[in-house]
C-alpha cells in the first residue's frame, strides 16, 4: 500500500516538473513572438553585440541639455534656450546622412555592373 | 475585349500589391550577386549595426528636443501667461513624427533582416527584389528626419519671432 503511494507520488512529482517546464518553454516562446513582432527588437539598447558600454555611456553624457520649466521669459532667457537648443541640433545634422541611399546602392555593396551601350 | 480589360485589372492589383517595381537582373549582375554573396552579407551586417547605433544616438537627440526643451518652454510660456498655439502645435507634430521615425525604422530593420536572411548565392533575383523593398524603406527613414529638421527649423524660426517680441 505504501509503495503504491510513493511510485504514485513519484509519477506525480515528474508530471509536475514536465508540465512547468513546458509552460516555460511555452510562454518563453511567445514572449519572443511578442518581442520581435512588436519591434523591441529593434529598438532594444541592451541587444547583444549592437551598441558597446562605452557608446552607451557617451549617449548618456550628451543628453545633459535642459531647460527649466520655472521662471520668467525674457529675451536672454530666449537665447538661453536657443544655446542649448542649437547644440542638440548641431549633433543631428552631424548625423543627418545616417540613412542615406548611398550605403544600399549597387556600387556601395559591388553589384554594380557597368551597361554597354552599342 | 473582355480578356484585355481583365488583364489590366490583374496589372493594375499587381502593381498596387507591389509597388517596389522588380527589375530583371542581367545574367551578369546575378553572377555577381552570387560570387560576391559572402562580402554582400557581412557588408549588410555592418550596416544593421551602424544603423542601430545611429537609430539609439538620433533616438536620444529627438527626444532631448522633445521633452527637455520644447515640453519645458511651453510649460514655462504658460506659466508667464505667454502660451503660444504656434511653439504648442510645433511640440506636437514634432512628438508624433518622432514616433513615425520609430515605426520607419522598425518597419526597415525587419525588411533589412529578411534580406540579410535570403540566400544571395541560390537566389539573387529575390535578394534584388527584397534589397529594393529595403531601399524603399530606408528612403522613408531618411524622409522622416528630414520632416523632423524641418519641424526644428520652424521652431528655431518662431522663437527668432518671439525675441524681436519680447525686444518691443
Amino acid at each position: 500500500m505504501n509503495e503504491d503511494k510513493q511510485i504514485k507520488g513519484g509519477r506525480n512529482l515528474i508530471l509536475l516538473g514536465l508540465s512547468a517546464t513546458v509552460i516555460a518553454i511555452i510562454s518563453t516562446a511567445a514572449s519572443l513572438q511578442i518581442y520581435r513582432s512588436t519591434g523591441d527588437i529593434y529598438l532594444d539598447r541592451s541587444r547583444p553585440g549592437y551598441i558597446s558600454e562605452g557608446e552607451k555611456h557617451n549617449e548618456e553624457d550628451n543628453q545633459k541639455e535642459n531647460f527649466s520649466n520655472e521662471g520668467e521669459i525674457s529675451e536672454s532667457v530666449i537665447d538661453e534656450y536657443l544655446s542649448e537648443f542649437d547644440k542638440v541640433v548641431d549633433r543631428i545634422e552631424k548625423a543627418s546622412d545616417s540613412f542615406s541611399s548611398e550605403a544600399l546602392g549597387d556600387d556601395s555593396l559591388d553589384i554594380s555592373v557597368e551597361e554597354n551601350e552599342d | 475585349m473582355k480578356k484585355a480589360s481583365l488583364l489590366i485589372a490583374i496589372v493594375l492589383v499587381a502593381a498596387a500589391v507591389n509597388p517596389v517595381s522588380a527589375k530583371t537582373l542581367s545574367e551578369e549582375q546575378m553572377g555577381l550577386i552570387s560570387s560576391n554573396c559572402s562580402s554582400i552579407k557581412l557588408q549588410l551586417k555592418r550596416i544593421q549595426k551602424d544603423d542601430a547605433r545611429n537609430r539609439v544616438h538620433l533616438g536620444a537627440q529627438y527626444e532631448s528636443i522633445a521633452t527637455n526643451l520644447m515640453m519645458n518652454l511651453n510649460l514655462r510660456l504658460v506659466k508667464n501667461g505667454m502660451a503660444s498655439a504656434e511653439l504648442a502645435e510645433q511640440q506636437t507634430t514634432f512628438m508624433s513624427e518622432r514616433d513615425r521615425f520609430k515605426d520607419d525604422y522598425i518597419g526597415y530593420s525587419q525588411e533589412l533582416e529578411t534580406l540579410i536572411s535570403v540566400d544571395c548565392k541560390n537566389e539573387p533575383q529575390k535578394f534584388y527584389n527584397q534589397l529594393n523593398t529595403v531601399r524603399k524603406k530606408r528612403k522613408d527613414v531618411d524622409s522622416s528626419m528630414k520632416r523632423l529638421s524641418n519641424i526644428v527649423k520652424e521652431h528655431r524660426q518662431s522663437l527668432e519671432s518671439l525675441k524681436e517680441g519680447l525686444k518691443k
